[in-house]
């Protein structure tokens, strides 16, 4: 696990905040370093090393899903601060990817799915979570309207994984198979059955599921 | 203490909370507690001696539980209790009953350290997805060995080719069908009045335990099972299966499976999180008994020393505190045919028979593959009954469990899942395969050179 640290003492700061769970001392830093000019793209590094070394803390167990997730929304409160200052500057950050996440109709088991959004989001990727009980069909509109390049279906009941089955089969009915790569995870959830129903990957974790989204993305 | 009629008004009146709300106010008490309480997990202490710190988790659980209340998800409403109705209701359950019929039936106790009684041994591998036409030999693997003394069914996934969906049709028939075959098979060996526990496993919703009540399918000397969703909330749909339960007149119990890494925070949180889920399912649900089942947000299984510790600090918070009939999930990492679940097995037998608890099941694969057997049971159920007459100190338990964990911790990152049920037993004659049967006995040799005293 690295342990970053910065030259300038403001942005060591400001990532000891993000790193170590003071997020609420996050954007108030932030504003002041864009008050100060600060050197913005530094400046996102900066939030980023924060962000990865609360999930590396995470995948440890020295922290827990609450502060994953304050992390991941400070993360991105910061990021609205910054980003009329990019437009600004004329700077395009590119994100990870835009991710649809859901557990799958018939379950409402939704921790691992919350896991897996909030590392998505400290990962740089943009997150829209349905929550539980998702019907597959729901799945895919919202996916349209989000313009996202990817699905993530949860399922811990063995009994709802025939939705997972019937979310790629509607895909190819509605002819957008090729659209959104679907990556599949969850306790019921196993590599072969991936394979038989066509998903494109299998997260058998949270880190899991991000690194072969960010394969399939990229 | 409220009845049903009462929680179900508290369900609808009590006070409103958004849930993400709820579930950030979980972690910021139970984090306050842990501290007020001090609580401390110890990786090497895995079995929990500590009668001090097992009472902290007990008054922590009850502040928590008081604090929190019970969320229902339809409502956005708290179900709440005061610390002297939740008390009360943990008084109230009965301590001692009568699970199965006849020369079958079992006493099952809510067990207190070193009471003189071993615990209920329940068998069976639930969670699983099993095959229609294996569904009987399977369950005739478990009902055979006579060292089990209540039986859980395995999940029917497909009827005539079709997958059993849940809120689905099928899950009517899968239910039925499910007990109908694990009646069979109790009958088949001799063992009719044997207690089926967790009636209705092939359905994740309400549509299960409103199938089978009936004498065909559920005796009102079996059981069924509620959940409690994490972390403390339920919905209409599991108080439906507690009202149909309740007038129906059959055993019910709860099912607790707080997350180690999630919204209750690590090992010290769950304690304090299923605790207070414990006295909270009590109050609410009116069960007699409890399944208990940490998981550990990576590897799910309850084998490693996180979730076991767990087990083990809450069965000796209750066991002094407010004793009650606590089973708990023995999930492993490993399947059938492997060194690796035997020792698993038997690090999980020596927590849960040191902590008195009961255990739920022996399901293996995390519950994903149908790679299991009755014969890692029989291993399973060795273990307690020798550990019963030796009855070791917590201290003693420990450097056991931690032996026995060194032999499978490499097991987490690249399980070993063995083999489906068909290669590892003859599925005529349903009796393990002479290379499963030598494994076991290779390993049961071993286990008893590291100081488990097997009676035969």
């Amino acid at each position: 696990m690295t342990h970053t640290t910065f030259e300038d003492p403001a942005f060591e700061t400001i990532y000891q905040a993000m790193a170590n769970s003071n997020v609420e001392e996050v954007c108030p830093l932030v504003e002041e370093e864009l008050r100060k000019n600060s050197d913005i793209i530094k400046l996102i590094d900066v939030l980023s090393a924060g962000i990865n070394r609360v999930g590396d803390k995470f995948a440890e167990m020295e922290v827990f899903l609450p502060e994953l997730m304050m992390a991941a929304t400070a993360m991105e409160e910061a990021m609205v601060l910054i980003q009329p200052e990019l437009d600004n500057l004329g700077i395009k950050i590119e994100k990870s990817g835009r991710v649809v996440i859901g557990t799958i109709q018939g379950d409402v088991h939704d921790i691992g799915k919350k896991i897996v959004g909030a590392m998505l989001k400290a990962s740089g990727f943009e997150v829209l979570d349905l929550g539980s009980d998702v019907k597959p069909n729901t799945f895919i509109d919202q996916a349209c309207e989000f313009q996202a390049d990817a699905i993530g279906v949860s399922s811990l009941l063995t009994t709802s994984l025939p939705f997972s089955k019937e979310l790629i089969k509607l895909l190819e009915i509605r002819n957008l198979r090729d659209q959104f790569k679907v990556v599949m995870g969850g306790a019921a959830v196993t590599p072969a059955y991936c394979d038989s129903v066509g998903a494109d990957g299998y997260g058998d974790d949270a880190s899991g599921a991000i690194r072969i989204l960010k394969d399939l993305i990229s | 203490m409220p009845d049903i009629f009462e929680v179900l008004r508290r369900a609808d009146d009590g006070p409103y909370i958004k849930e993400n709300d709820f579930d950030m106010k979980i972690y910021r008490t139970a984090c306050r507690l842990i501290k007020e309480h001090e609580i401390k997990f110890d990786r090497e202490k895995v079995i929990v001696g500590d009668n001090k710190m097992a009472d902290q988790v007990f008054a922590a659980g009850l502040k928590l539980a008081v604090e929190l209340g019970m969320y229902v998800m339809d409502t956005s409403r708290v179900i709440e209790f005061t610390e002297e109705e939740l008390l009360e209701a943990a008084y109230m359950i009965p301590k001692e009953f009568v699970l199965g019929e006849g020369k079958d039936s079992r006493i099952m106790r809510a067990r207190t350290i070193n009471d003189g009684h071993h615990m209920t041994v329940c068998g069976g591998c639930p969670g699983v997805p099993i095959e229609e036409d294996i569904f009987l030999p399977f369950m005739i693997s478990y009902a055979k060995e006579p060292l089990i003394d209540i039986i859980i069914p395995a999940s029917l996934t497909e009827i005539e080719g079709m997958s059993v969906k849940t809120g689905g049709p099928l899950e009517v028939h899968a239910c039925r069908q499910e007990m109908i075959w694990t009646r069979e098979a109790l009958e088949r060996v001799g063992r009719p009045g044997m207690h089926i526990y967790a009636a209705g496993e092939s359905s994740a919703t309400e549509l299960g335990a409103l199938a089978i009540c009936n004498e065909r399918y559920m005796r009102r000397t079996d059981s069924h099972m509620v959940p409690v969703l994490s972390e403390l909330k339920t919905d209409n749909a599991r108080l439906i299966r507690v009202m149909a339960g309740l007038e129906y007149g059959a055993f019910s119990t709860s099912l607790i499976d707080p997350i180690i890494g999630g919204f209750a925070g690590g090992s010290e949180g769950v304690a304090v999180v299923l605790a207070a889920a414990l006295l909270l399912s009590t109050a609410a649900y009116g069960v007699q008994m409890h399944c208990i089942h940490p998981i550990h947000n990576k590897y799910i299984s309850v084998s490693t020393k996180e979730a076991m510790w767990v087990d083990s600090i809450v069965g000796r918070a209750f066991a002094r505190n407010a004793p009650l009939a606590i089973l708990a999930d023995a999930w492993t990492t490993a399947g059938a045919g492997t060194k690796a679940v035997l020792y698993e097995a038997a690090a999980l037998a020596i927590c849960q028979e040191c902590s008195a608890l009961h255990t739920d099941s022996l399901s293996v694969t995390n519950g994903v593959y149908p790679n299991a057997s009755g014969l890692e049971n029989r291993f399973f159920a060795e273990v307690v009954h020798a550990i019963f007459r030796q009855s070791p100190t917590p201290e003693e338990a420990n450097e056991l469990v931690l032996t026995l964990f060194g032999k499978y911790q490499d097991g987490f990152e690249n399980p070993d899942l063995g083999k489906h049920f068909t290669e590892v037993y003859d599925i005529k004659t349903i009796t393990p395969k002479p290379d499963w049967l030598d494994l076991y006995k290779e390993v049961k040799d071993e286990v008893a050179n590291l100081g488990v005293e097997f009676i035969v």
